[in-house]
């Protein structure tokens, strides 16, 4: 299936606040159901809503994931670690943590792991600690062959950030006792060296790509995605997009997006994680409500092809419709 | 909803003119004896956060523009209708609006705070980004100093790059918006940032200031962002002074453009 690479940069600290219901915590990434609803706003800002019902319909994306741009100019770009089992026959336990810790690979690392799947056992016969094969930087793993940009992956990676606030009495001109003084944690993501430049991506799925989304993209960078948008978090200062071929024929999925499985998908689930998703909905009315919770599935969660995912009404009341995203994207194998 | 007509983008650089401290540590309730750091990025390098400069500007001019509706007292204005709700969103459930400003961090811009060093021959990696200076209270009855505690703040001439952004719908009377925020950057110039403002410190003032807009038909086709002046305005007063001609082309083009 070809695929447009979104990618979105930023010329200060790339800061987001994926919130996780409290102000000092925040979710580890920004889910492809947050990068949906952003881009909704942003074209319900451009369009009517024929336009963004046909999109809600049409599109398929991913979740946001990191990427590094080396200094000359080449990017690196990293997908989420697979949920099944790995078989490691090493026994030495610090070599074993070294091999856990790793949550990202490269495209090429990601494709190897992939090519390993024993689909009798239904696990990866694939040792990360091979060296032949992999090269690991903390959370990253890289093919032995991509070794040169090992370098640039020191100090690569997502941090919290915290940032103190002080909500002011406007009679007294101080802190309020209560509440005055809080923390919030920002996801930030960083790069040791000052000559690679660090940058989010998603893939995406859409005909109208040009005529619609790109429009969509061009405000939505300045829109923001996720929450504190107005304090300047996720924002970002300009985007680019390359076309992308994604495996699309095979008997499983590795899944790049948070999804929701159809009724009679429920059986082609094999290994998966589950995020609880919920949340306010704002409808340019006076009031917010609770969206309906719902877990999906995790990124990097196996299932059994054919598997579609569906999106679904979240809206706590019959007379408006809250479109959550749970379509599955991923990368097809056998 | 009322449809979206576009942006107006406002850069400038935040220069401190006296000591700024915008901490961690809880200044305006005075617990003291603590470390007393500044906020600083991951990398370590001092910057003002989007909510110090959004925070204080809404304070000045709830202060000013006075309260009508709080959920308690002291609360940020919830009326909906002013235009400090209409530009910061109102601080209520009830009357929830559109926040029409969005802020971004100011990040040290090192090139220039270095120039401002430059009498001092100090090499780059010699530059201090932050200095400390310790602080004493009196005790009133002896007169002696208690408790000195070290502060640390970022040293008068540093000087920040800083982003505003200002969303327009339908209906809004832009004017009068553009006219309300810039008040609100007057109030803080007169005003202090951060904290020990009594102490003297967190003067700020704003340079070379610059504006763009864009309109909703812009994102639809080259994404351009038409200028106001191809020459920033050196200084806070110059740009004042030409308020009235930035408020009469935004809205021209916000409005004028007769598209649909
Ligand atoms: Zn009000």
């Amino acid at each position: 299936m070809k695929c447009r690479v979104v990618k979105l940069f930023s010329k200060n600290v790339v800061c987001l606040r994926p919130g996780a219901g409290r102000m000092d915590r925040t979710e580890s990434m920004i889910h492809a159901d947050t990068l949906f609803s952003a881009l909704c706003n942003a074209l319900l800002k451009l369009y009517d809503e024929g336009v963004l019902l046909q999109f809600a319909e049409r599109v398929v994306l991913s979740s946001l994931f990191p990427g590094l741009r080396s200094e000359d100019g080449k990017d690196l770009l990293f997908l989420p670690r697979p949920v099944a089992p790995f078989s490691t026959s090493d026994t030495d336990l610090l070599r074993r943590k070294k091999e856990k810790k790793v949550s990202w690979f490269s495209w090429k690392a990601f494709a190897k792991v992939i090519s390993r799947f024993n689909a009798k056992q239904l696990r990866f016969d694939c040792n990360l600690l091979n060296e032949e094969i992999f090269a690991l930087e903390g959370r990253f793993a890289l093919l032995s062959e991509e070794k040169e940009m090992l370098g640039a992956l020191q100090g690569f990676g997502f941090l919290s950030g915290v940032e103190p606030h002080v909500a002011i009495d406007r009679v007294s001109n101080t802190a309020f006792e209560e509440g005055g003084f809080y923390f919030q944690e920002n996801l930030v993501l960083t790069t040791g060296t000052e000559d690679t430049t660090p940058f989010l991506y998603f893939l995406v799925h859409y005909e109208r790509f040009e005529e619609v989304l790109q429009p969509a993209l061009n405000l939505l960078v300045e829109e923001g995605i996720g929450g504190e948008r107005h304090q300047g978090k996720g924002i970002f200062d300009r985007w680019e997009s390359e076309e992308i071929e994604l495996p699309d024929q095979g008997n499983y999925l590795a899944l790049f997006s948070v999804a929701l499985p159809n009724r009679e998908e429920t059986g082609n689930l094999i290994y998966y994680d589950l995020v609880l998703r919920r949340g306010f909905v704002y409808h340019g009315g006076p009031t917010a409500f609770y969206k309906k919770p719902i877990f999906k599935l995790v990124e990097g969660s196996i299932v059994r092809l054919p598997f579609a995912g569906c999106n679904i009404d979240v809206a706590p009341r019959d007379d408006y419709r809250v479109i959550s995203y749970g379509k599955a994207l991923g990368f097809a194998f056998s | 909803m009322n449809r979206f007509l576009g942006k107006l983008f406002i850069y400038f650089e935040i220069e401190a003119l006296t000591g700024l401290r915008i901490g961690g540590a809880r200044d305006s309730a005075e617990i003291g004896g603590l470390d007393n750091p500044v906020i600083k990025t991951v990398d370590g390098k001092p910057y003002i956060p989007a909510s110090s400069l959004k925070g204080k500007i809404r304070c000045l001019l709830d202060r000013k523009d006075g309260v009508r509706v709080a959920r308690r007292e002291g609360d940020p204005c919830g009326c909906g209708q002013c235009e400090v709700c209409r530009l910061f969103g109102a601080h209520s459930d009830k009357n929830k609006t559109l926040t029409r400003l969005c802020f971004r961090d100011a990040f040290l811009n090192f090139e220039k705070y270095r120039e401002s060093l430059k009498d001092s021959k100090l090499l780059d990696d010699e530059i201090p980004l932050t200095e400390e200076k310790m602080e004493n209270i009196i005790d009133r009855l002896k007169g002696t100093a208690q408790h000195p505690r070290p502060m640390e703040r970022v040293p008068a001439g540093a000087v920040f790059d800083g982003e505003v952004v200002v969303n327009f719908y339908e209906g809004d009377d832009v004017k009068k918006l553009i006219r309300k925020f810039w008040e609100g950057l007057r109030l803080l110039v007169d005003d202090y940032l951060g904290g020990s403002g009594t102490r003297g410190y967190g003067k700020v003032t704003f340079r070379n200031l610059a504006f763009s807009w864009k309109t909703r038909k812009d994102y639809q086709t080259k994404n351009q962002a038409h200028w106001f002046s191809d020459i920033p305005f050196s200084n806070f007063e110059d740009a004042d002074h030409k308020l009235d001609e930035l408020c009469e082309k935004v809205s021209q083009a916000l409005y004028g453009a007769g598209e649909h």
